[in-house]
């Protein structure tokens, strides 16, 4: 990928909010995703009026208007059903989904397996902090077993969702990994994502060191960002890997690619099937 | 700015103050040690520029947007384009 300076960045997209700095806690690595998102955009050459960004509720939910996107915020959960009618009504549009753990998988768990399953052109970006760190850190369904966090005090009890795993079971054709530390790879991923024709999913481990950092394990913006970068094993070092290996690990990276029918230019198709059929049953004059 | 390496290459390195929230991770994660944060601010400042290799690392790290790196080429050429980063 061509290098695109920050300082382009902050020329063509950085709609900075009245307070002076974005609006995440200081140190959060939703900042440096959001540059992976702008730089995507502007790698692929994106006419940024024909890219819509769809948000729900969460830390990530200013995103969009903070790069100056148009945007949406729809209800908690449902941005991939908002996108997934932006796309089926105007096909020439780029649906970017932003969306967090919580959203993506708790209260709009099933819009986006469904979604998924049609493989409809659209690109999910899951910022996966593990928990719903805007509301003070209740545990969610990506928050490690035995984490502690603001409704489990003892250690969470529940086993989490692998992202992509959920995604690759649910059929989208296109799946990928990276962490706030790894933002070069993040920018491209997400560019491969929207590239891909098909549901694309790219989840991004975010840090959220203020909510979860600081109560397992003390850890601070910096030691979150040591955490990605040494638990982070590149899919293709991953294949030759023991299970046993991998355990406590993740794997970062394209993970998984596929070429499947998708859902607008096959309801077009039927749309203009069945509008010639019924020209060819009207009777002549 | 600093003094041209065995490259021809002249590397800049610029800390928007303004924007700089003191989160540190430019310092800790810089390989060469340019970057210090110094109490009571600890807001990053370049203190060691002839060290720079023109990675990059602090600018795509910085959450705020704050750090801006310039390397410029010598005369005639364009600025070079990054291939890979260490680690990130």
């Amino acid at each position: 990928m061509a290098y695109i300076p920050v300082r382009t960045l902050w020329e063509k997209y950085a709609l900075m909010p009245p307070t002076g700095h974005w609006r995440y806690c200081q140190g959060c690595g939703l900042g440096t995703a959001q540059q992976a998102v702008a730089r995507a955009i502007e790698t692929l050459g994106l006419n940024p009026r024909r890219v819509v960004t769809v948000q729900g509720s969460g830390c990530y939910a200013v995103m969009g208007e903070q790069l100056g996107l148009s945007g949406y915020h729809g209800p908690h959960g449902r941005p991939v059903a908002v996108g997934v009618g932006m796309k089926v009504a105007n096909p020439d549009l780029t649906v970017l989904c932003l969306q967090g753990d919580g959203d993506a998988l708790a209260i709009g768990g099933n819009h986006f397996i469904h979604a998924a399953r049609r493989n409809i052109d659209i690109t999910v970006v899951i910022f996966n902090n593990f928990g719903y760190s805007e509301t003070c850190g209740q545990y969610g369904p990506t928050t490690p077993k035995g984490a502690i966090t603001e409704t489990s005090p003892y250690g969470c009890p529940e086993a989490p969702f692998d992202v992509c795993e959920l995604a690759r079971g649910a059929g989208a054709t296109y799946i990928a990994r990276s962490t706030a530390y790894h933002n070069m790879l993040t920018a491209d991923l997400i560019a491969e994502a929207i590239k891909h024709k098909g549901f694309s999913v790219v989840e991004v481990l975010i840090n959220c060191h203020e909510i979860y950092g600081k109560r397992n394990g003390g850890m601070d913006a910096v030691a979150m960002f040591e955490w990605f970068r040494d638990a982070s094993v590149r899919a293709r070092q991953a294949e030759g890997m023991a299970p046993e290996a991998l355990k406590g690990k993740w794997v970062i990276g394209e993970l998984h690619r596929e070429t499947r029918t998708e859902f607008v230019s096959e309801y077009v198709a039927m749309v203009e099937h069945v509008q010639a059929r019924a020209v060819r049953r009207t009777p002549a004059g | 700015m600093s003094t041209p390496d065995h490259r021809g290459r002249r590397i800049e390195v610029q800390v928007n103050v303004g924007l700089c929230r003191s989160c540190k991770i430019c310092v800790e994660f810089c390989p060469e040690e340019v970057l210090v944060a110094r109490p009571p601010l600890f807001v990053a400042e370049v203190a060691r520029i002839e060290a720079c290799t023109g990675c990059r690392m602090c600018e795509f790290l910085c959450p705020d947007w704050a750090i801006f790196v310039d390397v410029r080429g010598p005369a005639g050429r364009k600025p070079s384009r990054i291939v890979t980063v260490g680690g990130c």
